[in-house]
């Protein structure tokens, strides 16, 4: 049917365009707005965590040189991106933040700032420059602050609960202690790629800790579980007087503690090198990667810790009928080695087990982790994976190797594009418990060893 | 339920949304992004969102789209595609958009084209698609670039150095074999005036003072997903859809077109013999949890598009409209609602074979029995859509409204567009007729119209109606009765009745 007249009209109101007054009322829409209403704050939150999707994990990426360097120059001059980040861990805090990522031209920049409770926080800023020629190369200046409250201590050892090493409190409630750790670090990154698969850094930094009991943490904190003394960089008890005046307290409240804090400032220095041939680091892809790594740590001024960190890992990527289905067995070995006659080496610093997917609650002068993964596309873009790991630590090689080993199973989804890791949602299941990690626009690996704790 | 009120006043038939506005800015959306919205987060909120999606906001009081940037039902939209490409070309820096892989090129005309091939087994399939999809699609009322299938040689490019020498050697050898001298050649006028990127499919572009709608509540949209399952165009990725700013910076507007249209008739969807990729893209179209359940060990084995006919996609007589879905999904798509689909089905079946056949042979197919076996198919996807559109709705509309005289009342003439197009025949429809007025309530008693004889039926108005009427109207086809009703909305002020809305 013709309408009557053609309405003239300039930019017109959508609403003036359907021409309705007042709407239909649909009797089940009350039920559905109440519903909405309910769900509006879970919704807005993956809304909220998309928003970090692709350019988040590109820009991110930019932390690594084997990766083509081209990309670390892909965004625009001038451009600057603010995005959210969150990470969901069972077994830490879960923190959500924001990071603004930009391109200067010459230089990629990141400024990040998390926020996990009251006590709970990092900041941390980055400047990398690359060059993708004659030779591809980074150079970065970084800075970090944080604060955690909330860190386990089980003590050393494989079975801290009857190793000897470990010296606990007679009247203690637990024998898991909890500490507070505030770390100020400088970082200098050089890093270079020779031929297609071979890349070394060089890596130095500075690093302040303040070590105390967590705030509020009642009979759990480390000063209630642990003898005094008996743990080398713990804090100790005191009632007044703790020797400590330059604690940082960028994040920290003031709430009382039970404490007297252990401060550290310990410069670190490291040489890493890294044989990766595989095409690709995101999605599935055949080939070896061989890396080892050496440094030296010496404390300044007061701090009397000397100690050498060495370490070297090994792992296979074999197809398996398509070259996107891949088994990989993995090796990783950490030391913490102190001379003869250097001060004990502070809990913070001795190897943990960040690659184990069970519990992360091992601690000594030496760790093994060794797995074995199977990873498959099940469509483009997103790859499940089963896993099975094995750790074990020691003070010594003989005394690892003879450890009950631990063990953690799991199952996880990987979320990737051609070029890099988009986010990881996984599930492990050990002895100690059920661990789920879910990360979205935060790369799960880093370029050089200092950034794994 | 109560009823929507209209306003007293003639339908919007223009939106005007083409006022000078500033040049907004390109968009260049990062794919793995979209991928990852597409995918993960629009399933995710959507599952935490209850509600319906609202109606179409690019719609007029009688149901209708009314002419827009995005929509040009009188074809305003041909003028620029009727004016073929004037050879030779000289060759223009930077990538294309609308195909991958193309050249950009200047015609003798000064005119901005861009050219690019079929792949490499299947001569004439992704140009002959876009040639005769532009026609269809522009028909439609859509705003689409000319593209026409040429057969070009060397001869037809002006070459300055060596580098276009090259550069044109490697676009002849991308394709299939030529037929004498001459390559097969998709010519695309792109862009036209300023590209500003694909055009968004969700929210509306911050820097359009004219752009009023929310994309994912586009009708014209929306309805892309019988259109496009009509057309067999099952990629929606950043090539199709784009944007551009047409007229002097400062002074011109947006407009919306479907450029990338190699894709079409089944051209993206040929399933070939494939062995596993690095890139994973042969997984596509494989049961995920098949893979998932075999650990990936298990290979499936597709259905692959016949070889008999080269110049076809993959394009069969049967689909499934409720679960057509485009690669990467395209929101606006998931909110079609059963108004949408009707309008789009309308749209669909006012495409004639007087269109349809220009459009077709504008593909310059030279293999006549794929020539032919696309007519057929496309006319019978066309059917299987049209019918599948009409049944989301009870399909009538407003054929003429009769005032009263000194002795008939006033009457309704609706028309059912199922028994017009010949989907069912009159014997089989029946309507029951509710007369409301603004609240909802009857003022009479319902009506029950069985074997009216034809496609046209009269409601009568009593001369004792409120000032208000809605007359809802159900059909029942073959005895199943239709899954909503529609209605017309109308007021009477002294003795002259006026539809002032409609809703189906």
């Amino acid at each position: 049917m013709a309408p009557e007249e053609a309405a003239s009209s300039t930019v017109l109101d959508p609403a003036r365009v359907r021409g309705i007054e007042r709407e239909a009322l649909d009797t089940g829409d009350a039920g559905r707005e109440a519903a909405a209403g309910a769900l509006f704050i879970p919704r807005n939150l993956v809304k909220l965590v998309f928003l970090a999707s692709g350019v988040t994990a590109s820009l991110m990426r930019d932390e690594q040189v084997v990766p083509r360097v081209e990309e670390l120059l892909s965004p625009k001059p001038g451009s600057f991106s603010v995005l959210p980040s969150l990470f969901l861990d069972t077994r830490r805090r879960a923190s959500a933040g924001a990071q603004v990522l930009g391109n200067l031209g010459f230089a990629a920049v990141r400024l990040a700032g998390g926020f996990g409770g009251i006590h709970d926080g990092v900041g941390e800023a980055r400047v990398g420059f690359a060059l993708p020629r004659p030779l591809p190369f980074v150079l970065s200046f970084e800075g970090l602050i944080d604060t955690r409250s909330t860190l386990d201590y089980y003590g050393v050892g494989q079975e801290p609960g009857t190793d000897p090493r470990n010296l606990f409190l007679r009247k203690a409630a637990t024998t898991d202690g909890v500490y507070f750790e505030e770390r100020i670090r400088g970082l200098v990154t050089l890093g270079a790629r020779i031929g297609q698969d071979f890349e070394w850094f060089v890596s130095s930094s500075i690093l302040r800790s303040l070590v105390e009991d967590t705030p509020g943490g009642g009979p759990g904190t480390i000063t209630s579980v642990f003898q005094p003394g008996s743990v080398a960089g713990a804090p100790s008890l005191s009632a007044a007087g703790c020797g400590v005046t330059a604690a940082p307290t960028v994040f920290r409240t003031a709430l009382p503690t039970t404490s007297c804090p252990a401060s550290s400032l310990i410069t670190y220095t490291e040489l890493a090198v890294r044989l990766d041939t595989r095409a690709s680091k995101s999605r599935p892809s055949p080939g070896v990667l061989v890396g080892a790594y050496g440094g030296v740590a010496a404390g300044v001024g007061d701090d009397p810790s000397r100690f050498y960190r060495l370490g070297a890992q090994a792992a296979g990527f074999i197809s398996v009928r398509r070259t996107t289905n891949i088994l990989s067995p993995k090796l990783i070995l950490d030391g913490t080695v102190r001379p003869a006659g250097a001060a004990p080496v502070p809990f913070t610093q001795l190897v943990g087990q960040p690659e184990f997917r069970g519990i992360d609650s091992r601690i000594d002068a030496l760790a093994l982790v060794a797995s074995l993964d199977y990873r498959w596309s099940m469509i483009r873009y997103l790859g499940p994976r089963i896993f099975l790991d094995m750790a074990q630590v020691g003070p010594s090689m003989g005394a690892l190797l003879k450890a009950p080993p631990r063990f953690a199973t799991g199952f996880g989804f990987d979320f990737f594009s051609n070029s890099t890791e988009l986010g990881q949602a996984m599930m492990s299941f050990s002895s100690e418990g059920v661990r789920v990690l879910f990360t979205f626009g935060v790369p799960t690996q880093f370029g050089d060893r200092q950034h794994r704790r | 339920m109560r009823p929507a009120r209209f306003v007293d006043r003639p339908p919007i038939l223009d939106v005007a949304d083409t006022g000078p506005i500033p040049l907004p800015r390109r968009l260049d959306p990062i794919k793995e992004a979209t991928l990852s919205t597409a995918y993960v987060e629009r399933p995710l909120v959507e599952a935490l969102d209850p509600t319906r999606p609202p109606d179409a906001g690019d719609v007029n009081a009688f149901d209708d789209v009314p002419r827009s940037s995005w929509f040009s039902p009188d074809a305003a939209a041909e003028s620029d595609a009727a004016e073929p490409p004037a050879p030779p070309f000289r060759l223009l820096p930077g990538p294309t958009v609308t195909h991958e892989g193309g050249l950009a090129a200047m015609d003798a005309r000064g005119r901005q084209f861009e050219l690019w091939r079929d792949p490499v087994d299947r001569p004439e399939m992704a140009t002959g698609a876009a040639a005769a999809t532009s026609r269809i699609l522009r028909a439609l009322g859509y705003y689409t670039p000319g593209v026409w299938a040429r057969d070009l040689s060397k001869a037809d490019f002006v070459l300055h150095d060596p580098a276009d020498d090259a550069a044109v050697e490697a676009f002849f050898k991308a394709g299939p074999h030529p037929k004498g001298w001459r390559f097969r050649v998709g010519v695309t006028r792109w862009p036209i005036g300023t590209d500003l990127g694909p055009t968004p499919t969700l929210g509306k572009r911050a820097d359009d003072s004219n752009d009023r709608v929310p994309h994912q509540d586009r009708r014209t949209l929306r309805a892309l997903k019988p259109i496009f399952g009509w057309l067999g165009m099952t990629e929606a990725g950043a090539a199709v859809l784009r944007d551009a700013y047409v007229g002097a910076p400062g002074s011109g507007h947006v407009l919306h077109y479907l450029a990338g249209l190699g894709g079409a008739l089944g051209a993206d969807a040929v399933v070939r013999p494939q062995p596993p990729r690095d890139d994973d893209a042969d997984l596509a179209g494989r049961n995920v949890w098949v893979t998932l359940g075999s650990l990936g060990l298990y290979q499936q084995t597709s259905r692959l598009t016949p070889k008999q006919w080269p110049s076809l996609g993959e394009y069969r007589e049967d689909v499934s409209l409720d679960d057509f879905r485009t690669g990467p999904p395209m929101e606006p798509m998931d909110r079609l609602l059963p108004a949408d689909a009707y309008w789009a089905a309308k749209r669909i079946a006012s495409v004639r074979a007087p269109v349809l056949a220009p459009a077709l042979d504008a593909g310059e197919y030279h293999d006549d029995s794929a020539r032919a076996l696309l007519g057929e198919l496309v006319r019978d996807r066309q059917r299987l859509t049209v019918r599948w559109g009409f049944a989301q709705v009870t399909p009538c509309e407003v054929d003429r409204l009769e005032q009263a005289g000194p002795r008939f009342p006033a009457a309704v003439i609706l028309r059912d567009e199922a028994v017009s197009a010949g989907l069912v025949t009159a014997a089989e429809a029946g309507y029951r007729v509710e007369l409301l007025d603004d609240d909802g309530k009857p003022w009479a008693k319902p009506l029950r119209l069985e074997r009216v004889g034809g496609a046209l039926f009269p409601v009568r108005l009593a001369e004792t109606a409120p000032g208000y009427v809605v007359l809802r109207v159900k059909s029942a086809h073959s005895g199943r009765e239709a899954p909503r009703a529609m209605e017309v909305h109308l007021v009477h002020g002294g003795a002259a009745w006026r539809v002032v809305g409609i809703v189906h």
